[in-house]
């Protein structure tokens, strides 16, 4: 029977052996989350927002990188629907489209409360404070911009739109006034997934169809920005 | 005496947690290469009543002779909206389609072209040959020979109250990190079939999430 040499390695700073587990004799590791970069506006961030009274058709969402130093990379976007008192039989098709070649990003229209939430709510979305806490806003120009249409839908910029979505989910509700679409995931990444990434010019919209005039829907979004040179 | 290992910046020295004991790693997607990723997504129309059993309503193929396509994802949802089913199940299944020598026909073509679907739009333009998805009907089958089963399949059933959901979003087919994908060469590809009961009408969603690849080493 051939012998053979051993050696052990050591961490980076605590000079801690790694274990190899006795049975089925693995390597012990922990998962970490990928590495986003030391500038300050790199990090990870999210968003919930609520639009209400949903029109067919209608862009709620627009989200879209105008800095060519950084990749934005959309990991998860999370939707959910409620009818009010008012039943109705609708059927809903949400989907996620990409848009490329942005020279000006989706508007408002009509919609007075539309809102953009960049850049002051941007910086409540962060999941580390210290991310950018010492930056200024103007330093912080990854989402240019993040609107949603508060109670109807958003208007077109200049932009190419893909002719067919990335994502579609077709959620419909009875009749019954209260009925609830329950959470679903319109994208998720999960790890070791591919990822959607945004560069500077690209963006995604979210639409959705809806025949009814009383629905609520609520949207989570969270994205990280990255320094293309740590991908 | 122990070493320690060095990444590619000489530098970045792999750590070990101290009270574990175990090595940090962090999980990143696949390298794509020279061609790219893609996610494809679409909706039906109403289909109306009456579909037959087992009817194609989304197909899908890959006819480049030299590069190969992996599968990672296939979602669908679907939902009955406008007039009620009768009471009963409902099945979706996935096949492997081998030996294309026709693509399906009918329906909506969704294939897309340029920058269309590319998660990152330095990609490249996709290979794929055919992708389309019912319109109010079946999907008309082209010349390719099914698996006798299914890779996938999802059955449900549906009460006969209009508006109730069929099926909640949900993988058909999933090839998780570390999983093996389906990998498909020329003239394979994929067809989801579905039975439902009678009367109603409905409209059915699938989302595909492919990576194309010179070549595949599992």
């Amino acid at each position: 029977m051939a012998s053979f040499g051993t050696i052990q390695f050591t961490g980076f700073a605590n000079n801690t052996l790694p274990e190899v587990e006795t049975s089925p004799l693995g390597m012990r590791v922990t998962i970490k989350p990928n590495d986003s970069g030391v500038e300050a506006c790199y990090g990870t961030f999210a968003f919930a927002i609520s639009v209400a009274a949903v029109a067919p058709g209608a862009t709620v969402l627009s989200f879209v990188n105008r800095n060519s130093d950084i990749l934005i990379r959309p990991k998860k976007i999370q939707m959910a629907y409620a009818l009010g008192a008012v039943g109705s039989v609708v059927g809903t098709v949400t989907s996620l489209y990409m848009i490329r070649n942005v020279e000006s990003q989706y508007v408002s229209g009509v919609d007075t409360l539309t809102a953009n939430l960049i850049p002051a709510a941007l910086r409540s979305g962060k999941f580390r404070s210290g991310q950018i806490s010492s930056v200024d806003v103007t330093a912080f120009t990854g989402v240019q911009p993040l609107i949603t249409g508060l109670t109807a839908g958003l208007s077109g910029g200049s932009n190419t739109q893909d002719t067919f979505p990335i994502a579609a989910i077709v959620t419909t509700v009875t009749g019954v006034a209260g009925t609830k679409v329950p959470p679903f995931a319109l994208w998720d990444t999960a790890m070791g997934d591919d990822i959607i990434e945004l560069q500077d010019g690209s963006g995604i919209v979210v639409s959705t169809a809806s025949a009814s005039a009383n629905q609520t829907a609520s949207l989570t979004i969270v994205f990280d920005q990255v320094d293309p040179k740590l991908l | 005496m122990p070493i320690q290992l060095a990444g590619s910046t000489v530098a970045n020295i792999l750590e070990i947690e101290t009270a574990t004991k175990a090595a940090r790693v962090t999980i990143k997607p696949i390298d794509y290469g020279a061609l790219g990723v893609y996610s494809l997504a679409a909706a039906t129309g109403l289909i109306a009543a009456g579909l037959a059993t087992a009817a194609p309503i989304f197909s899908w193929r890959w006819g480049d002779a030299t590069r190969f396509a992996a599968l990672k994802k296939v979602l669908i949802s679907a939902g009955n909206n406008g007039t009620a089913f009768t009471a009963g199940a409902i099945t979706f299944n996935i096949f492997f389609a081998r030996g294309f020598t026709a693509s399906d026909s009918g329906g909506t073509s969704i294939l897309p072209s340029g920058n269309g679907n590319k998660l990152r739009t330095s990609m490249g333009t996709t290979l794929l040959t055919d992708a389309r998805i019912s319109n109010t009907a079946a999907l008309t089958a082209g010349t390719r020979t099914l698996d006798a089963n299914p890779i996938g399949s999802l059955t449900s059933s549906i009460v006969a109250t209009a508006g109730t959901p069929l099926i909640a979003p949900t993988p058909l087919f999933q090839a998780q990190a570390g999983d093996y994908p389906t990998v498909f060469a020329q003239n394979e590809g994929f067809v989801i079939q579905a039975t439902v009961p009678a009367t109603g009408t409905w409209t059915f969603s699938a989302q595909a999430q492919w990576e194309e690849l010179t070549a595949y080493v599992p």
